[in-house]
This record gives structure tokens, C-alpha cells and sequence, in this order.
């Protein structure tokens, strides 16, 4: 089983790529939020002081640590939030520099009764204008405003994979990627 | 002056002056944490001002459920249509420049002081 929806591009490391992989289910959840905090923090100075090494323009640098931030924070509360089956999936998240983009790897489980409402709501997000979907979903309060967000204010393109653990063929993993264009 | 202070943040609601001011970084788990500012935001609307303030130039960062309730409270202001709405922020920060812009899309008599 494997399914994508959007322009989903494969991993491959890029120029460089940094993965963090850490397990949620031993702590409570409010600690766990802070130390996400403190994660997305630190990827958005991380790659900073990489910025110009590759040759991102001094002008944009700011911009895109910022972005670099606010998705990595999305993706985190995500991730924490969403875990399926936590005490035997450990969640993901990977950003690798390409030539003109940072790309995004968040992964975990979903539970399958999730897969189906997710898949439609992912296809809705693809298929209309966002700022229309954000003011139905901002009045009812339904999920999926942080990736709204993603969409509407950083500019970000989004892809989903949906495929089977390969160590675990009971669960199924969902692995979002989100595109921030560099240049 | 009505004040919710949080170890990241600040909010304050000073109905005299009929501004709601922001600041620090807002990273609250889900809508429910925001409950009680949203409830500020709720008084603002229903104060009915002639001109509300919204000020979040000293507001560093705010995920994405943040932004949500920022955009409810355009919405709220809309839909009551009593009060004209004034928002100042910075394009120093990061996340204001589009989400800012997004809310006159929102709201399209908001007027947006981004300086």
C-alpha cells in the first residue's frame, strides 16, 4: 500500500539534510509541547548559520529562518498530536537543503480509522483556494488550520505520502513534506 | 486594563484606550489553551467600540492556532459590523507580513498599519 497526494518528491538528501527521529509516549504531553518548542527553535538557528553558505541572499535570510520555524513548529505540534500508536512509532522529521528549496520530511503513524476523513481533507486542501477553506475552517473550528496556515502564509507547498511501516506492517505511516522555496 | 500574562507572552485588553495589545510568543497547545483569550478578544467585540485596536507589532511568534483565533476575532469584528478595526504590525517579524495581509482579505475595511 502506498498512496501520494500532491507532488510529493522523494527523499534523497539533498546537499545536506538533518533527520531527528524521537519517541513521545514516556512523557506527558505538556512537557513534551515545550521540548518541541525548543526543537523547532533550534532547526530554524541550525540552518541559519548555514544560509549562507549557500548563497541564500543576505535580504531573505531573515524570512526564511522564520519560515524555517514557524513550519518546523507546525509539523512538530503535528507530529506529537497525531502519533498513532506511540509506544511503537517514533516520530520523524527530516529537512534537507536542495538547490533552490528546504524541504520537509514529518512522519508518523495514523491510526486507519483517520486515514480516509485525512485523505479527503488533504484533497480539499489541494483542490481549492485557501483562503476561502481558512475562513470555513477558522468559523467552525475543525482541524487542519495549521496546515492552512502553512499554505496561506509561508507560501509552502505541501505533499503527503501514505505508505506501510516496513518493520510494522500493522501500522501505516503518513509522511508530510513541505517545500520552502530558498531564493 | 485587562492582562493575561503567560511565561512566553502577554496580552492585554485596555477598553478606555479600545486596544487589544499582544506581545512575546504565543505557542499554545491547541484552542483550548487560548480559551481565556479568546474571551478577551469576545469582550472587545461586544464592547461594540467605534475603533478597536489590535497591536501586535511585540508579538514574535505565534502557531498556527494562534493565528486562528486572531483570525476569529477579524471575523467576529466583521460580522458584528459596529466597529471599524485598526491593526498594527511590524515586517520585522516574520509571520506578520502575510498573515496580516490575509486578514484584510478577511476583513476588507480592516485597516493595516504594518510599519
Amino acid at each position: 500500500m502506498q498512496q501520494i497526494l500532491g507532488a510529493y518528491v522523494e527523499r534523497n538528501g539533498g546537499q545536506e539534510s538533518l533527520l531527528v527521529r524521537f519517541s513521545t509516549h514516556a512523557i506527558p504531553r505538556p512537557l513534551r509541547w515545550q521540548n518541541s518548542d525548543l526543537l523547532a527553535d533550534f532547526l530554524a538557528e541550525y540552518w541559519a548559520t548555514l544560509l549562507p553558505a549557500y548563497a541564500v541572499p543576505p535580504e531573505r535570510q531573515d524570512e526564511i529562518t522564520g519560515a524555517i520555524g514557524h513550519v518546523a513548529n507546525e509539523l512538530l505540534e503535528n507530529l506529537v498530536k497525531f502519533n498513532y500508536r506511540p509506544e511503537r512509532n517514533a516520530i520523524s522529521l527530516e529537512l534537507s537543503m536542495h538547490a533552490h528549496v528546504l524541504r520537509f520530511y514529518a512522519t508518523n503513524a495514523i491510526d486507519p480509522q483517520a486515514i480516509e476523513r485525512f485523505q479527503g481533507w488533504i484533497r480539499q486542501l489541494l483542490g481549492e483556494p485557501s483562503s476561502e477553506l481558512y475562513e470555513e475552517r477558522t468559523r467552525h473550528d475543525q482541524p487542519g488550520s495549521g496546515l492552512l496556515s502553512l499554505l496561506n502564509d509561508h507560501a509552502a507547498r505541501l505533499a503527503w505520502k501514505f505508505e506501510r511501516d516496513p518493520n510494522d506492517p500493522q501500522l501505516v505511516l503518513v509522511t508530510t513534506m513541505v517545500e520552502v522555496e530558498m531564493k | 486594563m485587562l492582562e493575561i500574562e503567560g511565561e512566553e507572552y502577554r496580552v492585554t485588553y485596555d477598553p478606555d484606550a479600545a486596544t487589544l495589545a499582544f506581545e512575546g510568543t504565543l505557542r499554545l497547545q491547541g484552542m483550548d489553551a487560548y480559551a481565556p483569550i479568546i474571551e478577551l478578544l469576545d469582550q472587545a467585540v461586544e464592547a461594540a467600540h467605534a475603533v478597536t485596536t489590535l497591536d501586535v507589532r511585540g508579538l514574535e511568534f505565534l502557531n498556527s492556532s494562534g493565528i486562528n483565533i486572531l483570525f476569529r476575532f477579524v471575523i467576529k469584528t466583521r460580522d458584528r459590523g459596529v466597529s471599524r478595526l485598526v491593526v498594527r504590525g511590524t515586517t520585522g517579524v516574520f509571520w506578520q507580513t502575510r498573515s496580516l495581509r490575509n486578514m484584510q482579505r478577511l476583513m476588507p475595511g480592516l485597516e493595516l498599519e504594518l510599519a
